[in-house]
């Protein structure tokens, strides 16, 4: 027994020095103390020992079992210093995702469509091929509006319908804002935020002949000037940031009335028109950005939708999305017929 | 449109102590738009943009009574002089009939001047004329010119000779008639315009828009008709756009200028010949009138006017306000009866128009702002939206890239993608050949982008959404949503990305099918079913498609009709406890050949026992298979025995029935 033990404690620290990993190392200390291992099955012959060696034997295995045990803890530690003289060159680039792109309109869209969600509005979407009388007569555009010549629409070869006159490609979002009325059966509220494609035969350096409009509708009792104006400034804070605020000067349109034309202060002098060094502000001129058009919906419109103009009030907005989202970001895209050319090298930036 | 007007010239009409700087300023936010001041010798030039609907505007006397109006809203003094207009002694020594039988004008009015003595303008019309953009060619055509920028109606003058008949008939052309206009051009006109014709079945003007060559002044003229109608805008606007003679009376007369301005700006223009021609009247003023605008009231409360802008404005406030704007206004208990000026009778129709009048005066930036405090609306967003947006999402962090192309392609990008232009919508006027007709599929546009960009990159990886627009007889097209994911790399790849997005939406139990469309290589494609409706083609693009398009590489395309997949996705995710009991795992390697196919191989496998949790592809090595096996059953531990029988059955499947050997299992 005394011999046995003595071999084994020799063996034991042969081995464990020899070691290289705490996975083995962890192995082989099942070996010698896992249920049947060899240092156990020891312990288990014990009793067969004649009682006059118990003590003496006893001590000496109690001995070897603690020896065996700090190799064990020696060697734990020598493997982790071993591992500290690995290597990593961590300068290597890494291995990266697969990572695409998104095009710049579908970003522009998610980001309004969230400002605009934030407020109540649901965001909507009405047939880009769309009859004369949602695209224009509905609108209280009538037959002969210059916007119904064919030079300012695009118009399908197909007869028309006697109910609803040509078939067009719908030149503006507004088109659906009666749309809108009838899908919800002409009861108010409306908060309704359109986001859709739209075509008119202009091509060239800032226009292209498809481009995308954001459209928003708001009808209930009791609307007036003063949430039109809330809403532009909570967009325009929200969107082009905190400072930055709209004025509405009178314009025209046919489906609202009054109409506006919304401004927005410049992001560079903040609508002061001059720099703080005393130059003038070279991006605005006169402190103020065109945004888009807006206005009270129209009393003719609102009777279109079936919506009685007696009780109910409302605002419409139709903007482009491009042009909003460039001029937030302040890119200077020279030619804008580059964003559905589809160049991979375009595509790529965003 | 945008007009130029000379700051000395307004002043002309309005006395005030404003500055060109504060004029543009006021005048920007409650009225026309003042785009730009320029400097020009001593003077300055307002660049002002006009509104369709303020046609009365358009002049200098127009903005005049606007700034008029404005300024003193921001602290300016400032009166108005209207344009002093004196009546003259009408005379009888030259014939002239007028006649227009068929009624096709509002208003006409002429008069016979002699004695006109034709020479160069005086400076100051000269001058004027120069600043606002007009050349000045003579004393006589001048006048005309400067009685449209000052007033805003157009006027005509003709020479009395040159006419021959002394009569004047309005009649609409016949086809196949022509004329030449006073810079030498020949138009065709037809049965859609109207011209003047001096009784012979000649053809000497074509009203509202340009004078004809035949009857305008010369050098050599001494008398002259002068003239003026009020046309029919619509007919002034059609016969413009088709002839493309865009002239300033033509966009002016299109937009219906007060036939009352027609009366007053003939007499100031015999006013000016006298003055500036020593010209003398020799004819009385000719007005035929048959159509005269009924007077226009409008009733309103302060009431209203309050709840439409959100503030309250005094009635007191309100009717000042619209004094200044020369509407007149009579009170019935809380009622205001509003009787718009002359020159704003085409533009003032209903009570929000008054509305309107009122709060730009007060000032739009004197509104609070506030956001609405109503109901919000229980709308939902629609699932094509939400969905439409994860999907994007998705595909981008799998490596792929969105494209948006025009809705509209070319009949040549049709052909070349073996599709039919009959199929397609077509559009009436394109403004190009390139953007004609509307997809159907998003698939010839994708090739079209692929091969455009291969110089550019070797690895392409693309997607579109987008809507194809299929023709409904007499209705509108189906705009249905589709998405179109090619890459140039990999077969698997894209199959892989399939596999996982419908995995991601929660679609199972899509019946797959080999009978691609003629757009796919027949042996490479893959077409996925629900109840018989194709949702998705899967394959490698049909090598003469490749080659019309000139492509060398192989590409692999997936097109799904999203509005048919959207019903069918589950988003719901469903918790299931974990498993108490471990599965068993084992590795399977089997020996194929070309005629099997792996997936039909595997799912019947799976289907040969319950407890087979899954199997799962793992590699492919020349011609061997790796599948990890799942054994587990939910209540206990599979023992080996168990296990064994399970395996038994897949070794029977893959060796008897499929002939397959098996290479081991681990």
């Amino acid at each position: 027994m005394e011999r046995r033990l003595k071999e084994i404690l020799a063996a034991a620290e042969k081995n464990i020095f020899n070691i290289a990993d705490h996975n083995s190392l962890n192995n082989y200390w099942l070996e010698l103390f896992g249920s049947n291992g060899i240092i156990t099955k020891i312990f288990k012959d014990f009793k067969t020992l004649p009682s006059s060696q118990k003590p003496e034997i006893g001590k000496m295995a109690n001995e070897i079992k603690n020896k065996v045990n700090s190799f064990f803890n020696l060697r734990k530690i020598e493997i982790n210093k071993l591992k500290l003289k690995q290597v990593l060159d961590v300068t290597m680039p890494g291995f990266r995702p697969p990572q695409g792109h998104l095009h710049l309109v579908s970003y522009a869209i998610s980001e309004i469509t969230s400002i605009f969600e934030n407020i109540g509005f649901t965001r909507v979407r009405y047939p880009e091929v769309e009859w004369e009388w949602y695209a224009f007569e509905s609108l209280n555009m009538p037959k002969n509006h210059p916007a119904r010549d064919d030079i300012e629409t695009f118009f399908i070869d197909t007869p028309s319908s006697k109910k609803y006159g040509r078939m067009v490609l719908s030149p503006h979002t507004s088109s659906g804002q009666v749309r809108e009325m009838e899908r919800v059966k002409s009861i108010a509220p409306i908060r309704m935020i359109n986001i859709a494609k739209c075509y008119r035969p202009n091509w060239d350096i800032s226009h292209t002949p498809m481009f995308h409009q954001f459209e928003g509708l708001v009808v209930d009792s009791g609307i007036n000037i003063t949430h039109l104006k809330g809403t532009m400034d909570y967009f325009a804070r929200k969107f082009f940031g905190p400072q930055r605020k709209t004025r509405l000067r009178p314009f025209h349109f046919r489906f609202t009335e009054p109409s506006f034309e919304v401004d927005i202060n410049c992001g560079l002098c903040l609508g002061k028109g001059v720099l703080d060094n005393g130059e003038k502000c070279r991006l605005c001129k006169s402190g103020w950005l065109e945004l888009g058009g807006s206005g009270m919906v129209h009393p003719k419109v609102l009777l279109n939708g079936h919506i009685d103009p007696q009780k109910y009030t409302g605002f419409a907005f139709g903007w482009g999305v491009e042009r909003t989202y460039l001029m937030k970001e302040g890119m200077k895209i020279s030619d804008l017929r580059i964003l559905y050319q589809n160049d991979i090298r375009f595509l790529e930036q965003f | 449109m945008n007009i130029l007007i000379p700051d000395s010239w307004l002043r002309d009409f309005i006395k005030t102590n404003a500055e060109p700087d504060d004029i543009q300023k006021s005048l920007s936010l409650c009225g026309p738009s003042v785009e730009k001041i320029e400097r020009v010798d001593r003077d300055y030039l307002y660049h002002i943009e006009i509104t369709t609907n303020r046609i009365d505007a358009i002049s200098v006397e127009g903005i005049a009574r606007e700034a008029a109006a404005i300024l003193p809203r921001f602290g300016f003094q400032s009166i108005y002089k209207e344009k002093e207009i004196i009546p003259f002694k009408e005379e009888n020594r030259l014939p002239l009939t007028v006649s227009d039988p068929q009624k096709l004008c509002h208003r006409i009015l002429a008069c016979v001047l002699d004695n006109v003595n034709l020479n160069k303008s005086s400076k100051k019309i000269a001058d004027r004329l120069e600043k606002a953009g007009v050349r000045s060619l003579n004393n006589v055509i001048d006048i005309t010119n400067y009685l449209m920028l000052e007033l805003g109606h157009p006027c005509h003058v003709f020479d009395y000779d040159r006419v021959k008949t002394g009569s004047l008939i309005i009649r609409y052309a016949k086809k196949g008639e022509k004329l030449t206009t006073l810079d030498g051009k020949i138009f065709a006109v037809d049965g859609t315009d109207v011209v003047i014709d001096d009784g012979t079945g000649r053809i000497i003007d074509l009203p509202g828009i340009m004078g004809t060559q035949n009857s305008v002044v010369t050098n050599l003229t001494e008398r002259i008709i002068v003239f003026i109608e009020s046309n029919n805008p619509l007919v002034i606007r059609n016969t413009s756009l088709k002839l493309g003679l865009r002239t300033l009376a033509a966009s002016i007369n299109e937009k219906n200028p007060d036939s009352h301005l027609a009366k007053r700006t003939i007499v100031a223009a015999v006013n000016l010949y006298q003055q500036e021609c020593h010209a003398r009247i020799a004819s009385p003023l000719i007005d035929i009138y048959p159509f005269k605008p009924e007077k226009k009231k409008i009733t309103i409360t302060a009431d209203f006017i309050n709840r439409q802008i959100g503030i309250k404005i005094n009635e007191n406030e309100i009717i000042k306000i619209l004094n200044s704007l020369h509407f007149k206004i009579s009170k019935k208990n809380n009622l205001l009866l509003i009787e718009p000026p002359y020159f704003r009778r085409s533009d003032i129709d209903q009570p929000v128009d008054i509305v309107e009048e009122v709060a730009r005066l007060y000032g739009y930036q004197n509104l609070p702002s506030a956001l609405m405090t109503g109901d919000i609306p229980l709308s939902q967003k629609t699932d094509d939206l939400i969905l439409e947006e994860k999907i994007k999402i998705m595909l981008k962090y799998w490596g792929y890239t969105e494209t948006y192309y025009y809705s509209l392609i070319s009949s040549q990008l049709i052909n070349k993608s073996h599709l039919d232009k009959k199929d397609h919508l077509k559009l009436k006027n394109p403004l190009t050949k390139d953007l004609e007709y509307l997809r159907i599929s998003l698939i010839p546009s994708m090739l079209d982008i692929i091969s455009n960009n291969t110089y550019f990159r070797d690895d392409l990886l693309l997607f579109e959404l987008a809507k194809v627009y299929l023709p409904s007889d007499r209705e509108l097209p189906d705009e249905k949503n589709h998405l179109v994911i090619s890459n140039n790399v990999d077969y698997y790849q894209l199959k892989g990305i399939i596999d996982s997005l419908l995995n991601e939406l929660g679609i199972i139990n899509l019946k797959t099918y080999f009978t691609p469309g003629h757009l796919f290589h027949p042996h490479k494609s893959l077409v996925y079913k629900k109840d018989n409706s194709t949702l998705i083609t899967l394959g490698a693009v049909h090598p003469d498609l490749l080659s019309s398009f000139s492509l060398n590489k192989e590409v692999f395309l997936a097109e799904i009709n999203l509005d048919d997949l959207y019903p069918l996705v589950n988003l719901a995710k469903i918790y299931q406890p974990i498993p108490f009991f471990p599965p068993v795992v084992e590795n399977l390697t089997v020996g194929i050949d070309k005629k099997i196919k792996i997936g039909f191989l595997m799912e019947e496998i799976k289907k040969s026992n319950p407890f087979i949790k899954e199997i799962i592809f793992l590699e492919k090595f020349i011609d061997w298979i790796t599948f990890k096996v799942i054994y587990q059953h939910p209540q206990k531990n599979l023992d080996s025995e168990e296990v064994k029988l399970i395996r038994d059955k897949i070794i029977g499947i893959v060796t008897e029935k499929y002939h397959l050997k098996i290479k081991g299992y681990s």
